[in-house]
């Protein structure tokens, strides 16, 4: 199994596929990360690709010594900030963003590993089809149990059993996974994939 | 123990509060397997939340986007070049330089500032035959030739413009953060420094007032007789009533009031002829007036005024007045 360090590896060789694949796994989490600074969904979209884009290009010149994960949520981070000062957004409001640090635990809101994407995905396909209806409608869709129940002419009650049984049996799925997710993070979280200045990534990300 | 996952469906609601805890019997708050289910849901919920959320970003689509851009260009190489095509490259970089000399300077606005004590109104026209009449202290700046598929001139101030039809060359006057985009039309444009408000007034023909970029949803399509106001900060764009203006009265120096009351006359006054004019403050702003004043005088305007109201003025300086009730 490659680290995200192997595929930056590659990426510096010039590797699209491994471009492709870090793209593909952070692409989203940043895009959610962006959204907490800036005004809307579309904005934020930009704002992360125009920042792969600058990734491929400079591709060659950047060394990244601290996870490639922090780095990446950092440099859009720093990407934000700069174009809140372009908009003349207040300066305490970006001193106190600047000043909140980027921990594993303060990215969790953001990020998933696609193992678990995975897994949460097969779960809930899982579950029998008028279970997993309801299920949507209340997590995906944001629905009350109420309106469940009319849009779908059953009772409350109904809806209220039949989302227990749904969240017993994700928690079945997901009990083993967890396990396993929370030893994948010890690993990965070890020190000596990190190493680099801050510095490198202030100046490759604040150009604009 | 399906009673359990009951209680914990009926937490995670949406319609509860997120911190509200279910009114539960206490022997099933306190059931430890209870609370450890309850604990796991939490976490998983919040995972699923995130997977959705995830999942709502089209990533394919944004990826289809990147690979086209990152493809374009390729990578950076060192190209080895012999001595005979780097000198090339120097001869071919010093006429490429020449020749982006020339076009900027030949695209270099021409600069023109009115006096600003000056009661005159220049009049220039432009390279295309276009003619712009500047009011008091206003600035205007165009190229010497007007050239690829616009016709740009830049505005400080005001200014009355009379624009020769070009169907395949748009006109556009650009202010602070406004872009007016004409074909063949006659149009006031005033956008002072002072406010925050861009005001254009159609004489004839079309005009369409956006933000600088030209953006399509900012955009406002005026027809004769109309006057848009365009917000330089919040890039709102107005049609307002003309009721009480005379838009052109600096120009045409022609003013028509009707029914107006004497603060908006005095309004008017200030704007077309540059003066100052102060009241008493027993004077009642609110009375109205109806005259039509014709390449009069500010002097003899404000002498006609006060007479009409039976009122009183001064003139204090050379362009400032004070106007006061009759005393004996």
């Amino acid at each position: 199994m490659k680290t995200d360090h192997d595929i930056f590896l590659l990426i510096r060789e010039g590797n699209k596929e491994a471009f492709e694949r870090l793209f593909k796994t952070y692409y989203a989490p940043l895009v959610l990360f962006a959204r907490t600074f800036l005004a809307d969904r579309d904005e934020s979209e930009e704002m992360v690709q125009g920042f792969f884009v600058k990734l491929w290009e400079d591709r060659t010149k950047i060394d990244i010594n601290i996870s490639v994960k922090s780095y990446l949520f950092r440099a859009i981070r720093n990407r934000c900030l700069n174009h809140l000062k372009h908009e003349k957004i207040k300066q305490e409001y970006q001193t106190a963003i600047q000043n909140l640090p980027l921990s594993e635990k303060s990215l969790e809101p953001f990020f998933m590993e696609l193992g678990l994407m995975e897994k949460i995905e097969k779960s809930i396909a899982a579950l029998p089809p008028r279970r997993k209806e309801i299920f949507l409608l209340s997590r995906e869709k944001g629905l009350k149990y109420r309106e469940i129940a009319e849009l779908l002419n059953i009772s409350v009650k109904t809806v209220e059993t039949q989302m227990g049984q749904a969240l017993k049996e994700l928690r079945e799925q997901l009990k083993a996974f967890r396990h396993l997710m929370i030893g994948f993070l010890l690993i990965t979280s070890k020190p000596g994939i990190r190493v680099v200045p801050p510095s490198v990534v202030n100046t490759s990300t604040q150009q604009h | 123990m399906s009673e359990i996952w009951k209680h914990i469906a009926r937490t995670y609601d949406r319609d509860n509060a997120p911190d509200e805890i279910h009114q539960l019997p206490a022997e099933v708050k306190n059931d430890p397997h209870f609370r450890e289910a309850l604990e796991d849901s939490k976490q998983n919920l919040q995972n699923i939340d995130l997977f959705f959320q995830l999942k709502s970003v089209n990533t394919e689509a944004a990826w289809e986007k990147v690979n086209q851009q990152t493809s374009r260009k390729a990578p950076q190489r060192m190209v080895r070049i012999g001595k005979l095509l780097r000198v090339a490259a120097a001869v071919l970089l010093l006429l490429a330089t020449g020749f982006l000399v020339r076009q900027v300077l030949e695209n270099s606005p021409v600069k023109y500032v009115t006096a600003d004590n000056d009661y005159s109104h220049p009049r220039i026209t432009l390279p295309d035959g276009s003619t712009v009449t500047l009011n008091h202290g206003s600035t205007i700046r165009y190229p010497k030739h007007f050239k690829g598929s616009t016709r740009e001139v830049v505005l400080k101030g005001e200014a009355f413009f009379e624009v020769v039809t070009k169907p395949d060359m748009s006109f556009i006057v650009k202010t602070k953060k406004t872009a007016i985009r004409v074909l063949g039309t006659s149009f006031n444009v005033m956008a002072y420094d002072s406010t925050e408000t861009v005001q254009v007034y159609v004489k004839t023909g079309r005009v369409e007032v956006s933000d600088e970029h030209l953006a399509d949803h900012h955009k406002l399509t005026l027809l004769p007789g109309e006057l848009g106001t365009f917000h330089s900060k919040t890039l709102q764009v107005n049609k307002i009533s003309l009721e009480h203006q005379n838009p052109l009265a600096w120009y045409s120096n022609e003013l028509t009031f009707e029914f107006t009351t004497l603060g908006e006359v005095i309004a008017t006054l200030e704007h077309v002829y540059h003066v100052y004019i102060e009241t008493a403050p027993d004077i009642d702003l609110r009375q109205q007036i109806t005259a039509t004043f014709k390449r009069q005088n500010p002097d003899y305007i404000v002498e006609v005024v006060t007479l009409a109201l039976d009122l009183r003025f001064t003139k204090t300086s050379a362009n400032t007045y004070f106007i006061q009730p009759v005393t004996e």
